[in-house]
């Protein structure tokens, strides 16, 4: 679901693009806050090590968690524009970054889903 | 009056001091003068020169200031003083060469030095793209991901070189590139295309080595043609980015109907000639913008997708269609010549039952293409494969290879993949930006915000310390990656698939090895093809292992595999297949633009590939 499904999906088809880019920014760090939440201190900094693309970390937190990793679709199609991407993103910082997020979140979609469905219910606070 | 013995024995007498007194002062008033005079056009050039302007825009909320950079400025180290540098720890001279050492690459940028603050490492800071030198593809890359920052300037920049391009190109071209436009919501883009469509319509009807009508009705007309073309190929961009698109219902109209409609047109001996070709050849299959096959090579076994163009015509009691392929090419087809899947259904077979209820009906395993219904329980034979007693369509009966078998819900794994593999490449570019500084640099600025409601300043306040804001910063930009992830993730679970999901080629090789690995199956005497409809008991005299999974090296290439692997000419062999494996195993291999393919990934690579290196020894 790219952006504009996601406004669509909200019912803010209408809105402006000022009021729909901070429904998406709201639903970005609303998204984020729910499952970094309860995290402890140490996990959410391996996750900032992650992001940060700490080779080290990520290597051996994939080694640990995901050793296959190379082998599922999200991380080939995301090494697959690699060349093509001038900001050459390593994909296996993006991958585990996902991964891990998807792994300390087994209900990952129903939180999301949750969210999506407070924003949808109170629109007008967006106009 | 006093009287004072001088050194030179003069005697000084108190007017003379006063005198004294008064030449002393006005010696020292001059002095001052002329220095208060000087001093006094030094301030003012200082003035004049900028030395004492201060600035206190509006920051951003929480943004570095000057004192916010020298608070936290190392204090120790060389030092740059005016054309000389210093270690301020031991007070003496150093050289230029130790402060360019101590300080890195000269050319180093600003944003550099944001990125050590800030813990955004590793994000390399891009170049100015240089747009004339970019392909039209690049550039409404380029386009969509100034869009997306929100980079207004550069927007504005690749739109003119786009534009530039426009003008070059021909009606048909500019149609898929408005298509292209439109797909992505890219309004601008389209009216720009637009109007370099509609130069190029009036250049051609003002053209009067052309010899058309120069009318406003004749550029009128060709305008609004050209404006079908677009939605034409608005429609054929849908499909092929597989896009919902409403699929003309097929015509119910028979061709009597349609003479009905002009009938003072045709003469009754017409009409009663095209009822009968039309009864002949029956309804067209395919309506306009319906997606089909064309057969290709000389079996006819190839597949091609191309799309209907335009209403059919029946000529010498064959429908004839107009269709366009992928790359725009419009060419005339038979419908003998078309299939409506690269599957089994062809024309001329049953027609497509696209229209009816959909087939509730279970699915049916399938063993070499042909809907099979498994019989018993599946048992191992002596060679230590797993055998499965299938029944045909025909009610023949066959033992194969059970991993041979695909199931109903292979297949719609396999649908699952396909509309992961497309879900990523909507989505990939997006999910990486969030971890660039470009993207992360926007949401200082980003349209649509005012100052301090910036998503990487959320909750700074002005009360907060330099540490406190650096904090609360970094944690807004973990927030906010990680939220962007997280949407992916749901989205990705809204089809069905986890992130870490094993693509479905390796999948499949993996439960070929489970089941003890097909490829092995003809070496061992039984019948699978044309002896399928005799019941096969297998040939369990000749064991064989199944060869071993062909995995790729860290780092290794197509031709560094198959030289490991012994095959001759490795070069020659890559060059000569690799395209043509490309076009099998899409997951494993990656296809540059310049025709090199090399191998996508390291590890498992699929039974098929394996096979046909093994072939090739």
């Amino acid at each position: 679901m790219n952006e504009q499904e996601t406004i669509e999906e909200l019912g803010a088809k209408d809105f402006s693009a000022e009021a729909q880019q901070r429904i998406l920014n709201d639903l970005s760090m609303r998204a984020g806050e729910v499952v970094l939440d309860g995290l402890s201190d140490e996990e959410v900094e391996e996750y900032e090590q992650i992001i940060n693309g700490n080779q080290e970390v990520i290597e051996h937190w994939l080694s640990e968690n995901d050793p296959a990793y190379q082998d599922t679709i999200a991380y080939q199609q995301l090494a697959e524009g690699y060349d093509e991407d001038p900001e050459h993103v390593p994909a296996d910082k993006v991958y585990a970054s996902m991964a891990w997020l998807q792994k300390k979140n087994p209900d990952l979609p129903e939180k999301i889903a949750a969210i999506k469905k407070d924003i949808a219910a109170n629109l007008d606070t967006y106009k | 009056m006093s009287e004072t013995l001088l050194p030179s024995g003069v005697v000084s007498t108190e007017q003379d001091e006063k005198a004294q007194l008064d030449a002393d002062y006005a010696k020292l008033r001059a002095s001052l003068d002329a220095e208060y005079v000087a001093a006094k056009a030094k301030h003012e050039k200082d003035v004049a020169f900028g030395k004492y302007d201060t600035f206190t825009g509006p920051l951003n909320r929480g943004e570095y200031s000057h004192d916010s950079y020298h608070a936290q400025r190392p204090s120790g180290g060389i030092v740059r003083d005016g054309d000389y540098y210093k270690n301020t720890e031991t007070g003496k001279f150093a050289t230029a060469e130790e402060y360019a050492e101590q300080n890195g690459p000269v050319d180093e940028q600003p944003l550099d030095y944001y990125d050590k603050v800030n813990g955004i490492t590793e994000q390399p800071v891009s170049e100015t793209p240089q747009y004339d030198a970019m392909e039209v593809g690049e550039l409404r890359a380029e386009a969509a991901r100034a869009e997306t920052l929100g980079d207004r300037a550069a927007s504005e920049e690749v739109r003119k070189t786009l534009a530039e391009r426009y003008e070059l190109m021909s009606i048909p071209e500019l149609a898929r590139e408005a298509a292209l436009a439109e797909i992505a919501d890219n309004a601008a883009g389209v009216e720009d295309v637009k109007t370099a469509m509609r130069h190029t319509v009036m250049e051609y009807v003002t053209n009067p080595n052309n010899g058309v009508d120069m009318s406003d009705e004749t550029y009128d007309e060709m305008v609004a043609n050209f404006d079908g073309l677009i939605d034409l190929a608005v429609k054929q961009q849908r499909r092929l980015h597989g896009e919902a698109v409403a699929t003309p219902v097929v015509t119910e109209v028979t061709a009597e109907a349609e003479a009905d409609e002009e009938p003072a047109q045709d003469a009754p001996e017409t009409l009663e000639a095209v009822s009968q070709e039309t009864e002949a050849a029956g309804e067209p299959k395919y309506a306009e913008g319906d997606e089909v096959f064309m057969k290709i090579g000389d079996d006819g076994k190839g597949r091609s997708e191309v799309f209907i163009q335009g209403e059919p015509s029946l000529e010498e009691g064959t429908w004839k269609y107009t269709v366009v392929n992928a790359a725009g090419d419009v060419f005339p087809l038979s419908e003998e010549e078309l299939v409506l899947s690269d599957e089994t259904l062809e024309a001329g077979n049953e027609a497509p039952e696209a229209e009816s209820e959909p087939d509730e009906t279970p699915k049916k395993h399938r063993y070499n293409g042909e809907p099979v219904d498994l019989i018993g329980e599946s048992f191992m034979g002596e060679n230590g494969h797993l055998y499965q007693l299938v029944q045909y369509a025909d009610g023949s009966q066959s033992n194969v290879l059970q991993s041979d078998i695909m199931d109903p819900e292979a297949e719609k794994k396999e649908s699952r993949f396909a509309k992961a593999k497309k879900w990523w490449k909507d989505n990939s570019l997006k999910q990486k930006l969030s971890y660039t500084y470009a993207w992360m640099g926007a949401q200082w600025t980003i349209k649509g915000h005012r100052v301090g409601e910036a998503t990487i300043n959320h909750g700074i306040t002005d009360e907060m310390s330099p540490e406190e804001t650096e904090a609360r910063r970094k944690k807004n930009r973990r927030t906010l990656i990680a939220g962007r992830a997280a949407i992916g993730i749901a989205g990705l679970a809204g089809i069905g698939l986890l992130v870490t999901e094993i693509s479905h080629t390796l999948s499949h090789a993996g439960d070929a090895m489970m089941t003890g690995g097909h490829g092995g199956h003809t070496e061992t005497g039984m019948s699978n093809g044309g002896g399928h409809h005799e019941t096969a008991t297998p040939d369990t005299s000749a064991v064989e292992a199944a060869p071993a999974p062909l995995e790729a090296q860290s780092g290794e290439g197509g031709i560094a595999l198959l030289q490991r692997l012994g095959v001759e000419h490795p070069t020659d062999a890559w060059n000569a297949h690799a395209q043509e494996w490309l076009a099998k195993y899409p997951n494993d291999l990656r296809g540059g633009a310049d025709g090199s393919v090399w191998l996508s990934h390291s590890g498992l690579l699929p039974d098929g590939l394996r096979d046909e290196i093994n072939a090739l020894k």
